[in-house]
């Protein structure tokens, strides 16, 4: 099996404004992709359809080789689920806490919890709800872990925590991942996090995955270029233009995608000349494959 | 896995099931010691209204107690947006299963302490000797109440989710309208006529229109 997830024209319809609409997304068995978005563009909803909390409308999704929503549960006790908020119950202990999933998970380790917890410096006896926000991240992490799952999904797993706390959980999960080659898709807009962990990365927006790429080709591939007596009119572009706005004079700045040394050369046949080709980070390539899905670039009198 | 989630519940419910375990223990008990200090001890009628009283105590509470036990685990599941037990790799119907068993073993928690109370009730008062006193058949009855009260309780909360209490509350307010409707009209009492077929055998809810005595012939 060479695919984690692989998810084909999933639709779903919650009330009458948002949906997510034909979804394809492919996670490749040990890779750790990240899900990137901005807030309310559907990443929670994905991952809740994932894992079969939501039934879909049409589509298929397959996870761990099981389909959805029919083999979800087998799937489920493979997988590590760390949530956007709290999902544990405040009354109990952390060792009740830890008690009470371990007895629904076949493969739970509770040597490797015990350790875990102490690694994370979590008091047995302390109650769920007098922990800190960095502390109940920590639990959450420690119980997605202590089944030993081949797949971990984590939705904003650090949003809230300071540095110190966000680096021990993710010191965590990579140590897992790199000691056991599991797969972690991994939804966060803390960009720069994102660039530095994974290596496979969706972008999301108003329901619809932009781009799904490997990390390498999505950082290197869009690129911002200066462009002198910029084409006019032309439909035939070699790359994607995401953006297009007038820089100084005669001057422009494109936003493409998908470039290649190569196609400096078509500057050459259009009469018009390369200035200068502008590597982006993560961030502003995320910003302006964002913006030019909300405004279509219009070239030859036509969006493209 | 059966056993933490009767722990879990057990810990959701342990405060207000101690609240129950003392009032079966101990109101039986006032109630009878009161009572004969009013009535004549020798008078059959006064002793057996003495017992029914105690019976209708008990029939209350194993309504409490249902209901109780049958809403706190949904609610305490509601707060979090069920998403713990939907990330869990077992089915929500065998989830649900589950906390109904669970809420079904605590039942027996206030069960035994109306049997315990009902003994030490009629123990202490000074019962004529051709009555009987009845804390074990009691006790049977309060559990397949409760039992009763809990699965219905249960059912409401679960199939009605987060609309259960206005459900809840749509059920009371059509049936105080349809018997103001009737009595306006001239009918019966129908709201009497459909409680008396649901609390009399073969109703759903007869358990609660039987003899619930204590202290019986």
């Amino acid at each position: 099996m060479s695919d984690a997830i692989i998810v084909r024209n999933v639709t779903y319809r919650a009330g009458k404004e948002f949906a997510i609409r034909d979804l394809a997304m492919t996670v490749p068995t040990g890779s750790v992709y990240g899900f990137l978005g901005p807030n309310g563009s559907g990443k929670t909803t994905t991952l809740r359809l994932l894992l079969g909390m939501l039934p879909v409308d049409d589509g298929t999704i397959n996870l761990l080789g099981h389909d959805v929503p029919a083999g979800v549960h087998k799937a489920l006790a493979k997988i590590g689920y760390v949530p956007e908020r709290l999902h544990l119950y405040p009354q109990l202990t952390v060792e009740e806490t830890l008690r009470y999933h371990a007895a629904f998970y076949p493969d739970w380790d509770n040597a490797r919890a015990e350790q875990l917890r102490r690694g994370f410096s979590l008091r047995a006896e302390q109650h769920v709800d007098r922990l800190s926000k960095g502390e109940s991240g920590k639990l959450m992490m420690l119980i997605a872990l202590a089944h030993n799952p081949d797949l971990l999904v984590l939705d904003e797993p650090t949003d809230g925590l300071d540095p110190v706390v966000r680096r021990d959980v993710l010191a965590a999960l990579l140590e897992y991942v790199s000691s056991r080659g599991a797969t972690v898709l991994i939804s966060s807009h803390l960009i720069h996090e994102q660039e530095r962990i994974c290596d496979h990365v969706g972008v999301m927006d108003d329901g619809r995955l932009l781009a799904e790429m490997p990390m390498a080709a999505f950082r290197g591939g869009i690129k911002r270029l200066r462009v002198s007596r910029a084409p006019l009119d032309r439909g035939d572009l070699p790359f994607t233009l995401l953006s297009r706005g007038v820089s100084a004079g005669r001057e422009e700045e494109w936003v493409v995608r998908g470039w290649q040394p190569a196609m400096k050369e078509y500057f050459v046949t259009a009469e018009s000349e390369l200035r200068e080709v502008i590597d982006l980070d993560l961030e502003e390539s995320f910003v302006e494959l964002l913006r030019s899905a909300r405004v279509p670039v219009v070239v030859a009198g036509e969006e493209i | 896995m059966f056993g933490e989630m009767l722990y879990t519940q057990w810990k959701w419910a342990r405060t207000e099931l101690f609240l129950y375990v003392l009032a079966a223990f101990l109101i039986p008990t006032i109630m009878i010691r009161i009572g004969f200090s009013y009535i004549d001890a020798y008078s059959i009628r006064s002793v057996l209204n003495m017992g029914a009283y105690a019976g209708i105590f008990f029939c209350a509470l194993a309504i409490a107690c249902a209901f109780g036990l049958a809403w706190r685990p949904y609610i305490n599941d509601a707060s979090l947006k069920h998403v713990g037990p939907l990330s869990l790799p077992i089915s929500w119907p065998r989830f649900v299963q589950m906390r109904f068993l669970a809420g079904v073993v605590l039942l027996l928690v206030p069960t035994v302490a109306v049997w315990i109370g009902g003994v030490i009730a009629t123990a202490s008062a000074p019962i004529p000797p051709t009555l009987h006193t009845y804390p074990g058949g009691i006790a049977i009855r309060f559990f397949f109440a409760a039992l009763i009260a809990y699965a219905a309780g249960f059912l409401l909360q679960y199939a009605g989710g987060k609309h259960a209490v206005r459900i809840a509350i749509f059920l009371f307010l059509t049936v105080v309208g349809v018997e103001l409707a009737g009595q306006l009209l001239g009918y019966d009492s129908i709201v009497g006529s459909t409680w008396n077929a649901l609390t009399s055998w073969p109703g759903p809810f007869s358990i609660f229109g039987a003899r619930w005595m204590l202290i019986d012939v």
